[in-house]
């Protein structure tokens, strides 16, 4: 069970990669420190009923909180049913073709988006992503799935090994 | 490389790369949290008391009703709501709401001929849900969230009103109209957060449109008599405070300056209030934020980092060592019950 006391120092010395997964969240560093701090906020009330390792739990507020935010269109943030026509491809190559990527993991529905980070950047198995997003495995390999088709993202070319069967 | 090239192992890399560029580490993040901490606790406090408080009028107004038939008390205007939306809000007046249940609708409309572009928008749902709900004026996507929460305000950025709305096509002395609907999405065109939580049954969904108020009209809660204490925030290692502008040596309103360099990590600030009022900050003669409390549950509000970026966008041109003067000014204050506490850092 983790102390109370000890809460300062998780802030302390476990903000900064939990940024980051509020920023592929968010895409904003500004909403992401928001949402970061909404979520310690949130973990400071349950912190004596925590496990010995905080950081799953307030992973878990972070995503459910992200998911369940208001989101301000002046924010800038507009997600769109289907991907635009990307028109010709840039003779520059990867990095536009990079830059479509991260515009393509913008566009996803929040949910979709909070799966693809969790297993593709926090690297969790379907059954983690599972319990922190309160839902079943098979939802979780139905929304992979559907975001990396909407990504344009081929997992039978993945030489991943976390990513075979997980989109089936 | 074509768009179907893409492996997992492109999105694994990118996403290691785009969240690598972490800002600096802010000292005052703990801080802020304490602040955000402290805040909770004061509403589910008030809510508390204004749930024993709501007690103990059912049984008195019960009491009285069967003592003397038809005698009830009369909600204040600063308690009242209507279908889950509180007619006063952070001063705003409700000044249209369209509700709709569930099971018999999926989206509901609302028409509207706006006299000013002070103006908000609220959602409530008569239960927590994790299903989204969104809004849109004019056919333009405005708000998009989960049912879950409570009752949620959003209004546009404190100088920019106009500008929002009149991209949202919104035009003074013209109808528009705002559409509630269930599901996430922009335009709630897809059904997608939807389907993945499964069919949304015997909610009510409320989205209310707000009209700013004068001061002068908006009905403020009676002053406790005790108020909340000021500066107990800090209460986690928050880093260096540079200065606070403080109510208790300034007064319940009046202004204050503080001339500092601005330092390489930049500058930033949060105001803590315990009472209704304004505080309006400035920097180098330039408003760039104004801050505003409409009760006395206690709240706290973090501005944005004064670095020279912000500043720029703001017309405002400092480098990094030049002389800055933050100023403040506060108004409608009864009490000496607000301050802003500076910091470095972004």
């Amino acid at each position: 069970m983790a102390d109370r006391s000890e809460f300062a120092d998780f802030v302390a010395h476990r903000s900064a990669p939990l940024l980051r997964t509020c920023f592929l969240l968010t895409r904003d560093w500004q909403l992401a420190e928001d949402l970061l701090q909404s979520a310690l906020a949130k973990a400071w009330f349950a912190w004596g009923r925590v496990d010995d390792d905080p950081e799953p739990y307030v992973r878990k507020i972070i995503v459910n909180t992200f998911a369940s935010w208001w989101r301000r269109r002046w924010t800038g943030e507009t997600p769109t049913e289907a991907l635009p026509d990307a028109g010709r491809p840039d003779p520059t190559g990867a990095v536009d073709d990079r830059d479509e990527l991260w515009a393509a993991l913008g566009r996803l529905p929040r949910r979709q988006r909070a799966v693809v980070v969790l297993r593709f950047y926090e690297d969790l198995t379907e059954a983690q992503v599972a319990a922190v997003l309160d839902v079943s495995v098979g939802t979780v390999k139905s929304q992979t799935s559907k975001a990396l088709a909407r990504l344009r993202v081929d997992a039978s070319l993945s030489t991943h090994p976390v990513l075979n069967g997980g989109t089936s | 490389m074509s768009r179907t090239d893409h492996t997992t192992d492109d999105l694994r890399s990118l996403l290691v790369e785009r969240s690598t560029t972490v800002p600096p580490p802010r000292p005052g993040r703990a801080d802020e949290v304490s602040g955000r901490v402290r805040g909770i606790r004061r509403r589910r406090a008030a809510a508390t008391g204004l749930s024993v408080v709501l007690a103990v009028i059912a049984v008195v107004a019960g009491a009285g009703l069967l003592s003397s038939g038809h005698r009830q008390r009369a909600v204040p205007a600063y308690e009242r709501k209507v279908d889950g939306l509180p007619v006063y809000q952070a001063g705003y007046r409700l000044v249209g709401h369209v509700s709709f249940h569930t099971d018999d609708k999926r989206s509901a409309s609302l028409d509207f001929t706006p006299s000013t572009y002070g103006m908000a928008l609220a959602s409530t749902c008569s239960v927590d849900s994790k299903h989204g709900v969104s809004v849109e004026v004019n056919g333009h996507p405005v708000l998009s969230g989960s049912c879950g929460g409570g009752q949620s305000l959003s209004s546009p950025s404190f100088h920019d009103d106009a500008g929002f709305w009149a991209a949202e096509q919104v035009r003074l002395g013209q109808r528009m109209t705002v559409v509630a609907r269930v599901g996430s999405s922009p335009l709630g065109r897809s059904p997608h957060d939807t389907v993945f939580l499964g069919p949304m049954r015997d909610v009510t969904v409320s989205v209310g449109l707000y009209q700013r108020v004068p001061v002068s009209a908006y009905p403020f809660p009676p002053r406790p008599h005790r108020l909340q204490p000021l500066g107990d925030h800090g209460r986690f290692d928050g880093g260096r405070v540079l200065h606070t502008f403080d109510s208790r040596r300034i007064g319940a309103t009046g202004s204050a300056q503080w001339t500092t360099r601005m330092p390489a990590s930049g500058l930033r600030y949060a105001g803590f209030y315990v009472a209704p009022g304004a505080v309006t900050i400035s920097v180098n003669g330039t408003v760039v934020d104004r801050q505003t409390s409409w009760n006395y549950e206690g709240s706290g509000s973090g501005g944005p980092s004064l670095d020279p970026g912000f500043l720029q966008q703001q017309g405002v041109t400092v480098a990094i060592g030049d002389r800055v003067t933050i100023s403040v000014r506060a108004t409608r204050f009864q009490d000496p019950a607000w301050e802003l506490v500076v910091r470095a850092g972004r």
